[in-house]
């Protein structure tokens, strides 16, 4: 990555503060990031174009956390709610930049890395959702991945962790393991 | 009483530019459709289409929520005849998949309008009330968590909905996985 596209980018964490998505320019993000608009030009070509790649950097953060997290963790259950758990605050914890990001997912271009980007942390999950017992892990893994960012827009506007909701996805989650109270279950 | 009777008349015009622009979209695509042909196809004047709608966009979007409308209703005369529960609830959810899947011009108009901000609105409070009937099952199956989880299910069935609507055909195994989840709130 380029130092100019690096300084950009950094330019959204400064900005998503105070300016809503909808009316973010070119001019704005050039102005922050004491760059011309050939350069933004030449790095991005387009505001959507830079919000896809905001969304993968945001992304690829939020996945180093989590593999940091949960390496050492065997396949199942606790995986799955310390990922999740992650991710939740991960979210939280650049909660302007998330809001900025879940404000745009309307465009098209965001729309298709989005589901890009589930598609593939389902397909992560998947292994996870067999060893919970899910008898097709892959469709299980889809929808779960669905319900953790619905999950995270709740908790993005309430501005803080929703215990409730969090206990509500991993009652979900235990599926097939039945009746195993989410806070006791072990490690499966 | 006259503005009553004016108010009837508002919504018999609107009414009337939302049908034939039904009538028209199924004749050519969304992205193809003018005021001009909706007024031609209604029988009134090209002023009654500016006072009701902003755009042809805003004029889809009335019409995807009429069609929206039309499954919403169809789920809930089903569910009337059902006693509450979950049952219910899976058979509410299977009907909306089928009749939005069925209906081309409804996932026609979805995968056209799906940037649109009015749309993406409406859809918000649509999933809202989709929300609530989930949370309303849940409270009489006594769950613990019935707000939240009606609210994760119906992101889930969401997807679903989605999916299929881009696939343009039933995805079995994201529905037996939603009915799964959908068995774990009856645990």
């Amino acid at each position: 990555m380029t130092a100019q596209k690096r300084r950009l980018l950094d330019a959204a964490s400064r900005l998503c503060g105070s300016v809503s998505v909808h009316q973010l320019t070119v001019d704005q993000l050039c102005a922050t990031a004491n760059c011309s608009d050939s350069n933004f030009d030449r790095e991005f070509g387009s505001l959507d174009s830079f919000l896809v790649e905001l969304q993968r950097r945001f992304d690829r953060q939020i996945v180093d956390h989590v593999v940091a997290v949960t390496s050492g963790t065997g396949p199942g259950l606790l995986r799955v709610q310390l990922a999740t758990e992650t991710f939740l605050s991960a979210c939280l914890d650049q909660r302007d930049l998330h809001g900025w990001l879940v404000q745009a997912r309307h465009r098209p271009a965001l729309q298709d890395r989005l589901r890009n980007r589930n598609r593939a942390y389902a397909l992560i999950f998947g292994s996870e959702m067999s060893a919970l017992g899910w008898p097709d892990p892959a469709a299980a893994a889809r929808l779960y991945m669905a319900m953790v960012n619905e999950a995270a827009v709740v908790e993005h506007r309430a501005g803080r962790a929703q215990p409730a909701l969090r206990e509500a996805l991993w009652r979900l989650l235990l599926g097939p393991i039945g009746t195993t109270s989410p806070s006791t279950a072990t490690n499966r | 009483m006259n503005a009553s009777s004016d108010d009837r008349q508002e919504i018999a015009v609107r009414s009337a530019l939302i049908a034939a622009g039904l009538r028209v979209l199924a004749t050519i695509p969304p992205g193809k459709l003018t005021s001009d042909a909706v007024v031609l196809e209604a029988g009134i004047d090209s002023a009654s289409f500016a006072h009701h709608f902003d755009s042809t966009s805003d004029l889809l979007c009335a019409a995807l929520a009429l069609l929206s409308d039309r499954v919403r209703d169809k789920v809930t005369r089903i569910m009337t005849n059902m006693p509450p529960g979950l049952p219910r609830l899976q058979v509410a959810v299977e009907t909306y998949l089928e009749a939005s899947r069925n209906n081309s011009l409804l996932r026609t108009l979805s995968l056209h309008l799906r940037s649109d901000p009015h749309y993406v609105e409406f859809l918000r409070s649509r999933v809202a009330g989709f929300s609530l009937m989930m949370e309303l099952e849940l409270r009489t199956l006594k769950h613990p968590f019935p707000a939240d989880t009606a609210r994760l299910l119906t992101a889930a069935a969401m997807e679903v909905g989605a999916t299929e609507t881009l696939a343009g055909q039933r995805q079995p195994a994201l529905r037996d996985a939603w009915l799964r989840y959908c068995e774990t709130v009856a645990q």
